[in-house]
């Protein structure tokens, strides 16, 4: 199926000065993209199901049937177009050109409905040398369940001879009444994947998404986002991490579309640039009239490592509505010199007191996976190649 | 009020045709009342050294092939044929007190302008005896060997190869499209050269030179301060300016050389139909320092975002702006700086204000490049709203490209709080004051900055914005 | 021979000049104290001694155990046996206090360091400071109060064991109990392993339970005074105004 060269992804919900060049990005894509084929029918719960929370009723469960009988997790297979439209019509952070590859490349999503309370689970995607697949995950959190979906993605490994290697993933979430999603990517590419991830959500009332990413790999790397904070009281946290080396390239687009009454978006970034690698940061929190009582907080951490590196940010924050409290920081630099100071006091030669603070840094983002299995292997990996 | 928004929205908008379809990103065609033999007219008219003439109608050209932005406010209202009619019979434009806005007369009023400053103020009057200040200041400083003077008359005397240097080499034509239409028909202003090591002690203000000919809407101002000397220039005033075309494209170049201290402030209250794309450039050399004071009140649209070069090594930056957007206004401001020079530093600090349906949008670009070793950044913006009828949107940038950067952002979006204005009344002060109050409290790290009749102004404009409901 | 032997050392900072000609001996065991009005340049003596790149030594020598210092970076001369408690100590997140002084005593010694036995001592030191166990996994500083960030300073010096310990102005923003407390700590180093300590105050009160060997007084970066105890006494009554030069 042959798609466009490029594609335009990542827009910058207001446009500002063209000389910046971050309106938005051109993402390359190959020109076959086919079916990545995962494992996840087989369902890997590494944490099963707690009892059903009390005010649940049943889930997505119809009244006949027996409680017994439901689960509370379940997978399915549908082609993209044939999702419900409240699924098709999410929007997400890399943009509808990016949607439109899943569509016109028949792409199959997996669709996971969750009607449980406490289940976690692992969905491990080992990304083949020289591939270029695309694959969509689908998430309905049904009212007041209450799951964490952990994506470790994987592959293309060195002395691959292929020339390219291209994966990307979409994630819509729709979390109903009362819901949550603790969502957790990891992702330890070769650094000559070409990558992207597309995430949309939608919250109802009370519901929300709890993210976490950790980029440690790849070497073209989209990361768009975007949460529609419909319903009152609904939340997106975000927590993300990244560590670019080599000629990496991160280009991200978060945005917390805040419209229901009373509303929290609390988004961090905390990243590692070294070597000749390059990042564009966008981070919008968009208040919409109406969202009073609304609180949206940005915060972006970097540290720069090299001379070499290229660092870009446009945080934004957008305001319809005067009853709210909108708040981003970001601080770029190198490690603070009191720091290294301190630590060298200490006996910590310069280059020790660096790598601890960058491995920490990374650890931390580390720290929220649910998964002791995962989370060790990926402290061991922040251990041996982060230096 | 209502007179206000009549006045935008009676535009006769069949002049012109603006919306092109096809290009999808809301690029603008105007058709163009500006030809080349009006420019050349002016031209003319001003006696302008063939130099200028030449580089008048290459402006021209520019502005004709120049697209607009596809970002920030609208300028449908923009009113271009009016603008090649006013640049024609610039000599003859003089409006009827009849036909000025009751509200800009009303703020004459509170302000307590004298009629005689209303009057020119309206673009009504005649002389103004704001020359005979003007006229005194000059010859003060002259005795210091500064030089201020109107810019047109210097184009032809002694100053003449060092404005030909300098002019519009800091904002090209080609830099947008008001920058090459204001190459095209520019039209007054001034031109400061302070000598090596000289320090101006009074403040000059561009305010004394407001009536002078063609003063006002294409106005150039050229600054140069030479080594390690020191001016603090003042534009603008806070009583509202009208004009009938309704479009206000200046230039503001100003050079700083090394060791040299450059503090620019502005109180722009243009009236509430006017267009303001104005473009403000300096450049600083090694150990100069640049500071803006802007206060942003009038208008209906601005796009107002001073740049700075930091050249040098140890150039320093400092931006202090409040910019209030009420009723029908939207506007569109911030900084921009571009830092080359080694252990370079710059503070912005912005403050917006939007009330009553008012659009108010903080936009800035920090650059540090490969060569600004060790520079030091530190960008705040506050915003806040006063209601939900209006929008306060904030769209920072920075791009690093030296790891021994220090860049620091913030920026916070919010209400009055509840708790500062039950504080307030509980004091015995109306909660109408009480607003008015907190507000100015906020504008207060701005008219801090300015001389005290400049900023008891600022303070009195702000008060009346806020009664203004 | 002196464990720490400082002569004529002049220092400059950003440019400008803040110690002028000092001279100082600390033997091994010995406790020294430093004392000044505010300005005086005491932290920068410890600064300086401690190797922090921004203070540029312009005339002068430092000699430690024999080795010359002025050369030597900071973590060389911290491995050599120098520890700095910081006046503010800086927050590093993602560390935590445990992790970071083990990690700390693994660059000393460059062994591996036996992890049972480390937070059988981490512990007993953290008792006799009276800090929440629980300091132990929080991250090093990061939210910490005055007194817990100077109790954990203290905690590392314990646990770091060096022979010459500098305290800048320990005791600045403690109450009296943490002040006790810290003393305690302080005593206990010195029994130890007979530490030498540099105390560096503007204050007396750390000053009350330690045994004292030497005061040196500072003013507008010299040395003005040397002598015992007693100075200590002289300041308590009557303040710095003997020693500051008449305008």
């Amino acid at each position: 199926m042959k798609t466009e060269d490029t594609i335009r992804v990542n827009a910058l919900p207001v446009k500002t000065y063209r000389f910046l060049k971050v309106n938005d990005s051109a993402l390359a894509v190959p020109e076959s993209l086919v079916q990545y084929r995962d494992d996840w029918s087989a369902l890997q719960i590494v944490k099963p199901p707690l009892k059903r929370h009390p005010d649940q009723r049943g889930g997505g469960a119809s009244p006949d049937q027996n409680p017994a009988d439901d689960p509370g997790v379940s997978l399915t297979r549908s082609p993209f177009s044939a999702l419900p439209q409240e699924i098709r019509e999410i929007r997400t952070g890399m943009g509808e050109a990016a949607d439109a590859l899943f569509e016109e490349a028949g792409i199959e999503s997996a669709l996971l409905t969750v009607s449980a309370f406490g289940a976690t689970m692992m969905l491990p995607a080992e990304i083949t040398c020289g591939s270029s697949a695309l694959s969509s995950l689908v998430i309905r959190m049904e009212a007041h369940s209450e799951a964490a979906v952990i994506l470790d993605i994987r592959g293309g490994e060195t002395g691959c001879a292929a020339a390219k290697t291209f994966f990307g993933l979409s994630v819509r979430v729709i979390a109903e009444q009362g819901a949550t999603l603790h969502l957790i990517l990891v992702q330890r590419l070769d650094g000559r994947v070409a990558h992207f991830e597309d995430i949309g959500a939608v919250c109802a009332e009370g519901a929300g998404v709890d993210m976490t990413t950790l980029t440690l790999g790849g070497g073209q790397n989209h990361l768009g986002a975007r949460a529609t904070l419909m319903g009152d009281n609904s939340f997106f946290y975000n927590l993300s991490g990244y560590y670019c080396g080599g000629s990496a390239s991160l280009d991200l687009n978060f945005i917390a579309d805040q419209q229901g009454r009373d509303t929290i978006s609390r988004m961090i970034f905390r990243g590692v640039l070294t070597d000749r690698a390059s990042k564009l940061f966008r981070g919008t929190i968009d208040f919409k009239r109406g969202a009073t009582g609304s609180v949206g907080d940005e915060q972006e951490d970097t540290l720069l490592l090299s001379p070499d590196v290229v660092n870009k940010a446009v945080p934004l924050i957008l305001c319809g509505e005067e009853d709210v409290e909108g708040r981003h920081g970001a601080t770029i630099g190198r490690l603070s010199e009191e720091m290294l100071f301190y630590m060298c006091a200490r006996g910590y030669s310069e280059d020790d007191a660096r790598r601890l603070i960058v491995q920490a840094r990374l650890k931390s983002v580390a720290a929220e996976i649910p998964d002791d299995r995962l989370r060790w292997e990926v402290e061991q990996w922040i251990e041996k190649e982060i230096i | 009020m209502a007179e206000t928004k009549q006045q935008v929205t009676d535009i006769d908008r069949s002049l012109y045709d603006f919306k092109d379809d096809e290009s999808g990103d809301g690029f603008y065609r105007i058709e163009e009342g500006l030809t080349p033999d009006i420019v050349q007219q002016v031209s003319e008219e001003k006696h302008d050294p063939d130099w200028m003439r030449a580089f008048r109608m290459r402006c021209l050209e520019l502005y004709n092939k120049t697209d607009m932005v596809p970002w920030g406010p609208s300028i449908e209202g923009l009113d271009m044929d009016r603008i090649a009619t006013y640049v024609r019979h610039k000599s003859e434009m003089k409006t009827d007190w009849e036909d000025v806005p009751e509200e800009i007369k009303n703020t004459f009023e509170r302000l307590g302008i004298p009629q005689a400053e209303r009057e020119s103020l309206a673009g009504v009057g005649a002389q103004y005896d704001s020359e005979l200040v003007y006229h005194n200041v000059r010859e003060e400083v002259a005795a210091a060997g500064v030089v201020y003077t109107d810019l047109e008359s210097a184009l032809r005397g002694e100053y003449a190869e060092m404005i030909r240097e300098h002019f519009m080499h800091l904002v090209p034509p080609t830099d947008h499209k008001f920058a090459a239409l204001h190459g095209a028909v520019w039209s007054g202003g001034s031109f400061v050269y302070v000598p090596k090591g000289v320090r101006v002690d009074i403040p000059l203000q561009s305010y004394f030179r407001l009536n002078a000919r063609g003063a006002g809407q294409f106005e150039h101002t050229l600054i140069i301060v030479d080594e390690g000397a020191d001016l603090h220039f003042i534009e603008g005033c806070s009583a509202p300016k009208y004009n009938v075309a309704n479009l206000h494209a200046g230039c503001v170049e100003l050079y700083v050389a090394r060791g040299a201290r450059l503090r620019y402030s502005t109180i722009e209250n243009w009236s509430k139909n006017m267009y303001n794309l104005n473009t403000k450039r300096a450049i600083v050399e090694e150990d100069g320092v640049m500071e803006w004071v802007s206060g942003s009140f009038g208008s209906a649209v601005s796009y107002l975002y001073p740049t700075t070069i930091l050249k040098g090594a140890r150039s320093r930056m400092e931006y202090t702006g409040i910019t209030f957007s009420g009723e029908g206004q939207n506007l569109d401001t911030g900084a921009k700086v571009v830092m080359q020079g080694e252990d370079t530093s710059c503070v912005i600090s912005s403050k917006s204000i939007s009330k009553s349906g008012g659009i108010g949008t903080y936009r800035s670009s920090v650059i540090i490049g490969r060569t600004a070793h060790r520079a030091r950044a530190s960008v705040s913006c506050d915003s806040l709203m006063l209601d939900s009828d209006s929008r306060a949107d904030t769209i920072p940038a920075m791009e690093v490209l030296t790891d021994d950067a220090d860049v620091g952002h913030e920026a916070r979006i919010g209400r009055i709080s509840d708790e500062a204005i039950f504080y307030l009344m509980s004091r015995g002060i109306s909660e109408a004051d009480a607003r008015a109050m907190i507000v100015s409290g906020f504008a207060d790290s701005v008219s801090k900055e300015l001389p005290l009749e400049y900023a008891v102004e600022m303070n009195n404009l702000i008060k009346l914005e806020m009664e203004n409901s | 021979m002196s464990l720490l032997e400082v002569k004529n050392l002049s220092v400059s900072v950003d440019g400008k000049p803040i110690l002028h000609d000092i001279d100082l001996n600390i033997g091994e065991g010995e406790t020294h104290v430093l004392m000044g009005p505010n300005g005086a340049g005491k932290s920068t003596l410890g600064y300086t001694l401690m190797g922090n790149p921004r203070y540029t030594l312009t005339d002068g020598t430092i000699t430690f155990g024999g080795q010359k210092l002025n050369d030597l970076s900071t973590d060389k001369r911290a491995r050599a046996g120098i520890f700095l408690s910081f006046q503010n100590p800086i927050e590093v997140p993602g560390v935590s206090l445990s992790g970071f002084v083990r990690n700390a005593l693994h660059e000393q010694t460059g062994q591996p360091v036996k992890l049972f036995s480390y937070q059988k001592k981490l512990r007993a030191a953290m008792e006799l400071l009276s800090m929440d166990p629980a300091y132990a996994d929080r991250d090093l500083n990061v939210g910490f109060s005055g007194g817990e960030k100077k109790k954990a300073e203290i905690l590392q010096m314990l646990l770091l064991q060096p022979k010459l310990a500098i305290l800048d102005e320990t005791d600045s923003g403690l109450d009296v109990d943490a002040v006790r407390t810290v003393s305690q700590g302080v005593q206990a180093y010195q029994e130890s392993k007979n530490g030498a300590l540099l105390v560096i105050t503007h204050a007396t009160r750390i000053l009350e339970s330690l045994h004292v060997d030497t005061v040196h007084i500072i003013v507008k970066g010299r040395i003005v005074e040397t002598g015992d105890a007693s100075l200590i006494e002289e300041i308590n009554e009557r303040g710095f105004e003997r020693f500051v030069p008449a305008e």
